[in-house]
């Protein structure tokens, strides 16, 4: 077990427990298995804000290197054995580039003790070239060593077994009232399935709305929040 | 020779000229430009058609000719409803005088048979919007196409002239009249009080434009329903409906009826109240606002047009547009909000030159009343709102840049010199224009290029966009017109019924009932951006609110109801509102005291051991709201109290959690103008609000695309929403000028920055006066039954959901 004191996120985490497995949901975006030292995170959509550019639309660049400093702290501060993306790394194959491939490289040189697996997303199967130096295994379900089930889709309805999910970017809106918040990234979890929100910068959100069974945790500035259902 | 065609076809249909008329085609066919301004139905499309007939026909006579002349004149209209009825007023004249001109009219309703008819060949005279204007510039050819060009027309002037739409119209002005010298410029406007300046708007810079006024006035007629039992009248509220009995009786009494509303719930409502206080009606009566689909309300305009209908419940969806001539009789329900808004709605009944406009006036609460009143008054007195055009938004020139380089491209200097010959963009300065090239060319980043960008391409000086799959995109986005993040409803059975706000909608449950374009609806299902329903079994239901669309009492209004105040303290009731309003003045005089001209009146009022403050400065509901939002923020920096604020056109309320100091000092420094700009953009949470002005900005600058859905499958990963752009150019491109624009805008527009300041530098200059009624007043009794707090929150997230917790009795942290 990692000690406490040098796990500055964890202290606004928010721990809940899905099967037999204990889970972190982390400010940053991410899950953490403490027992088996394993990270999750998925959705990062790397290369967005070029493919958007070469469709004309004039987005600044910057997301990438913000995105995967974010992951070096993440990765410093926890030293993950293993980390798992639960899909859509990339946006498209028209993101594809020289230097984003190298930025990867780079990034990958950083830890390479840290075992990288991504369970392929719907955009990740546009992207053709899969360098060897990434050191990235590819695998479209997986079970992780908590003994989670992981996968990029989410079931509907979600099964019995303890999953780990991706792709829709969910978010909520927090209503009281005649008060509304702004639409917020959250972890969704839907009787034994953790929906993750997407950890790209470059990317939206999908509203969830109210259902039964259903526990909802909100990315308030630097901290997560359990949030009731009657506030959705 | 000129003036016998028009006076020749006047005559036979045995109608003379107005003098007004007879002036534009002298100074038209002397080929001068400017802005003929007349209320409507007084005949402002023969003014300016007439002109076209006789060229044509001096034309013939000169080179006769077998077939019809080439595109001659442009016929510009807000409106696509209107190309239908003026195209029809247009052609009487020339299939009888049996001229070779053909007209047609060319809108994003026109079918692809129309189109590529009109690609090979324009008509004569071509009606069309500002919207399909700018898409013919588009194509490479235009400037051929538009060789012969003589005279462009922009119907409703005024109704474009303070928006987007009609800078996107000043800059295809510019470009046509570089294309075609000679041009002729001519608009029609209903009447405004800088008519000077919406002439410059229009011709452009150098010009000028000549001012035709339409001499006989159009006579206006204001009543008001009384409510019969004034001391039972509600002193706040916004339906209304307790004069529906009165209501149904004017609406039998009358032939047909338009009953203007002021929101599109309001109008749900009232349709309601009608049909169900008169059953005799049903069927005779439509609704028609701007959320019930194209079709539905093309459809109950005809059906007003043949007189079907007795009565239509509408919105400012009908307060342009078609000439209903069967119309006599307008009601407003509410408060008419501004001197020309009344005037104009007023003017859709009578609809025959020389007829009588007649309104009535229904008021929702008491004060408004005393509205109609003060509305005749500033008629009589001339005294009406301004609409100032938009200066340089940065968004519309990016669109515009691409349009024209997607036309044939341009050459820099050339263009910058067109585009500054318009009004709105006169006083554009280098760094901006450089920004906004840089942008399309490079990606716009101060600090970096992009080489994987290329909008708008460079070539040996001249600029162009080659890529084709750009080209396509941008025709299908060309326009500022944005619709946000609404619902499409359709019947499970098919058909489009219009749309609602989503936040409506997600708080219903399937199997629910809701009331739409006056049908129940029962929700079948909600996906994504579509909501499925059908005929709905139950009879009730809630209605949907839409956001938006709710004017602020004009300062001419404004002023003028003060006027009435002090006319009703110096003994002089001279009118029924005011007579019958008289109790009510009298309580509010006898318990605090009237807000006359030339004094801000405060009250402090104790209810149930809370302190209420209520100031009147009558600047109407959005400068209230910064006002409100200024005050609280001044005040909470002093000392630790929560303040909680609500506002109306009248004035604005706070709610203190702890008694405050109220001294004419404290009062005279809340409302100090020193340091409103700093304090204003510290108060207010400008980010958030800054994003959301963000979303209009970026689809017309092209950031979002905005095509018909559907048609560039591919394109759906390339979208992006608008707040996830704010917060990328926020991190990685602070510099952007788009965001200063999104800044700005909020300031002028959703706080009214000139007239809030203006307000209180009037607050400072009036004389205070601070009453402590027993009780609350009629002025006040509204902001302080108000449920909505329309504060602006100033709080962090996570303060705003501990609030929403402690709301919901729950510990407000399980960490």
């Amino acid at each position: 077990m990692p000690c406490s004191e040098t796990l500055a996120p964890l202290q606004t985490a928010v721990e809940i427990r899905l099967g037999s497995s204990q889970l972190l949901l982390l400010p940053e975006k991410a899950a953490w298995a403490p027992s088996t030292e394993e990270l999750f995170l998925s959705d990062l959509h790397l290369g967005k804000a070029q493919a958007f550019r070469s469709h004309g639309l004039p987005i600044p660049e910057g997301s990438v290197s913000a995105d995967l400093e974010r992951l070096n702290r993440l990765f410093n501060q926890l030293r993950p054995k293993q980390c798992w993306v639960l899909g859509d790394l990339f946006h498209s194959n028209h993101g594809q580039s020289k230097s984003l491939a190298q930025q990867l490289t780079l990034w990958r040189q950083k830890h390479p003790e840290i075992r990288l697996t991504l369970l392929t997303g719907n955009h990740d199967q546009k992207v053709r070239h899969w360098p060897s130096e990434w050191n990235l295994r590819r695998e479209l379900e997986a079970t992780a060593a908590c003994g989670l089930h992981l996968r990029h889709h989410p079931r509907n309805p979600p099964g019995d077994h303890p999953t780990l999910v991706g792709h829709l970017h969910p978010g909520i809106r927090l209503r009281s009232g005649t008060r509304f918040l702004p639409l917020r990234p959250a972890f969704i979890l839907e009787d034994q399935q953790l929906i993750l929100p997407a950890f790209g910068s470059l990317t939206g959100c999908c509203r969830i709305h109210k259902s039964e069974n259903t526990r909802y945790f909100v990315l308030a500035e630097n901290r997560v929040r359990e949030i009731p259902a009657q506030l959705l | 020779m000129l003036d016998r065609l028009s006076s020749a076809w006047f005559q036979k249909r045995g109608w003379s000229p107005f003098p007004f008329q007879i002036e534009a085609w002298q100074a038209i066919g002397a080929g001068a430009s400017g802005l003929v301004h007349a209320p409507t139905g007084l005949g402002k499309t023969y003014a300016l058609w007439f002109p076209v007939l006789e060229f044509i026909q001096r034309e013939q006579i000169l080179a006769p000719r077998d077939r019809a002349f080439p595109l001659t004149a442009l016929w510009i209209t807000p409106l696509r409803a209107l190309a239908e009825d003026t195209l029809s007023a247009l052609l009487l004249p020339v299939q009888e005088l049996e001229l070779p001109i053909t007209v047609e009219k060319r809108t994003g309703d026109s079918s692809a048979a129309t189109r590529r008819r009109q690609a090979s060949l324009l008509p004569t005279c071509l009606i069309t919007t500002p919207e399909s204007l700018s898409l013919l510039l588009s194509y490479p050819d235009w400037r051929q196409r538009f060789q012969n060009l003589r005279f462009v027309f922009v119907d409703e002037w005024h109704e474009l002239l303070s928006t987007k739409r009609g800078v996107q119209t000043e800059l295809a002005l510019a470009r046509l009249r570089r294309a075609a010298p000679h041009l002729v410029t001519w608009g029609c406007s209903a009447t405004l009080s800088n008519l000077e300046e919406a002439a410059t708007a229009l011709c452009g810079i150098p010009s000028k434009p000549r001012l035709i006024s339409a001499s006989l006035l159009k006579q206006t007629v204001i009543e008001t329903l009384l409510p019969p039992d004034m001391e039972c009248f509600p002193w706040s509220g916004h339906l209304g409906t307790r004069m529906v009995p009165q209501v149904c009786a004017a609406i039998n009494n009358a032939r047909s009826t338009l009953l203007f509303t002021n929101t599109r719930a309001q109008a749900e409502h009232w349709f309601r109240a009608v049909t169900q206080a008169d059953p005799g009606v049903q069927g005779k009566v439509g609704i028609h606002h701007g959320s019930i689909d194209r079709d539905s309300r093309n459809e109950v305009e005809a059906q007003l047009n043949t007189g079907s209908l007795r009565a239509v419940v509408c919105t400012s969806s009908l307060d342009l547009g078609v000439d209903f001539s069967p119309v006599d009789q307008v009601i407003q329900v509410g408060s008419p909000k501004g001197v020309a808004r009344l005037l104009q709605r007023a003017g859709r009944s009578g609809h025959q030159p020389g007829g009588i406009s007649r309104i009535v006036g229904v008021p929702t609460h008491a004060v408004e009343l005393i509205e109609f009143a003060a509305a005749r008054a500033a008629i009589t007195a001339g005294q009406i709102e301004p609409r100032h055009p938009i200066e340089r938004p940065l968004d519309v020139l990016l669109q515009h840049l691409i349009t024209v380089g997607v036309g044939g491209g341009f050459e820099e200097e050339e263009l910058l010199a067109e585009i500054r010959s318009t009004l709105s963009y006169r006083n554009l300065n280098s760094t901006e224009w450089a920004w906004a090239l840089d942008f399309l060319t490079a990606g716009g980043n101060a600090l970096s290029a992009y080489p994987d960008f290329h909008k708008l391409k460079r070539h040996e000086g001249r600029y162009g966009v080659e890529d084709q799959r750009l080209i396509r995109i941008h025709r299908m986005s060309i326009g500022t017109i944005t619709s946000d993040g609404s619902v499409t409803i359709k019947l499970q059975r098919g058909g489009t019924l219009g749309s609602v706000e989503e936040t409506f909608l997600s708080r219903l449950k399937p199997g629910e009932t809701f009331q739409f374009g006056g049908r129940h609806l029962e929700l079948v299902r909600l996906h994504g951006f579509v909501a499925t329903v059908r005929q709905g079994r139950k009879k009730s239901g809630p209605i949907p609110s839409w956001q938006g669309g709710r004017s602020p009492l004009s300062s001419e209004l404004a002023e003028a109801l003060r006027l009435q105040l002090a006319n009703f303290s110096n003994g002089r009731l001279d009118s029924p509102e005011l007579t019958h309003a008289r109790s009510l003045l009298e309580i509010q005089s006898t318990f605090s005291a009237l807000p006359l001209p030339g004094t801000l009146l405060v009250e402090v009022v104790s209810i149930r051991r809370k302190q209420h403050l209520f100031i009147y400065p009558f600047g109407g509901r959005l400068v209230h709201e910064g006002l409100a939002t200024l005050v609280a923020w001044r005040i909470s920096n002093e000392e630790a109290v929560t303040l909680r604020a609500t506002c109306n056109d009248y004035g604005f309320a706070l709610e203190a959690s702890q008694p405050l100091q109220i001294t004419p000092s404290n009062i005279r420094r809340w409302l100090a103008t020193e340091d409103l700009l700093p304090h204003l953009l510290a108060c207010i949470n400008s980010t958030e609000l800054a994003r959301r002005q963000f979303r209009e900005i970026s689809r017309i600058a092209g950031l979002v695309l905005q095509g018909a859905p559907g048609k560039e499958k591919s394109a759906r990963q390339f979208h992006a929403s608008s707040s996830l752009l704010f917060d990328v150019f926020v991190r990685y491109d602070p510099a952007n000028q788009l965001l200063d624009q999104a800044k700005n805008e909020i300031l002028s527009r959703q706080l009214d920055l000139t007239r809030l300041s203006r307000t209180l530098t009037s607050c400072e200059r009036d004389k205070l006066q601070i009453q402590q009624p027993a009780r609350l007043t009629p002025l006040a009794f509204p902001l302080w039954a108000a449920k909505i707090a329309e504060s602006v929150s100033s709080e962090s997230f996570n303060q705003q959901i501990d609030a929403m917790l402690r709301d919901l009795g729950t510990p407000s942290d399980r960490r």
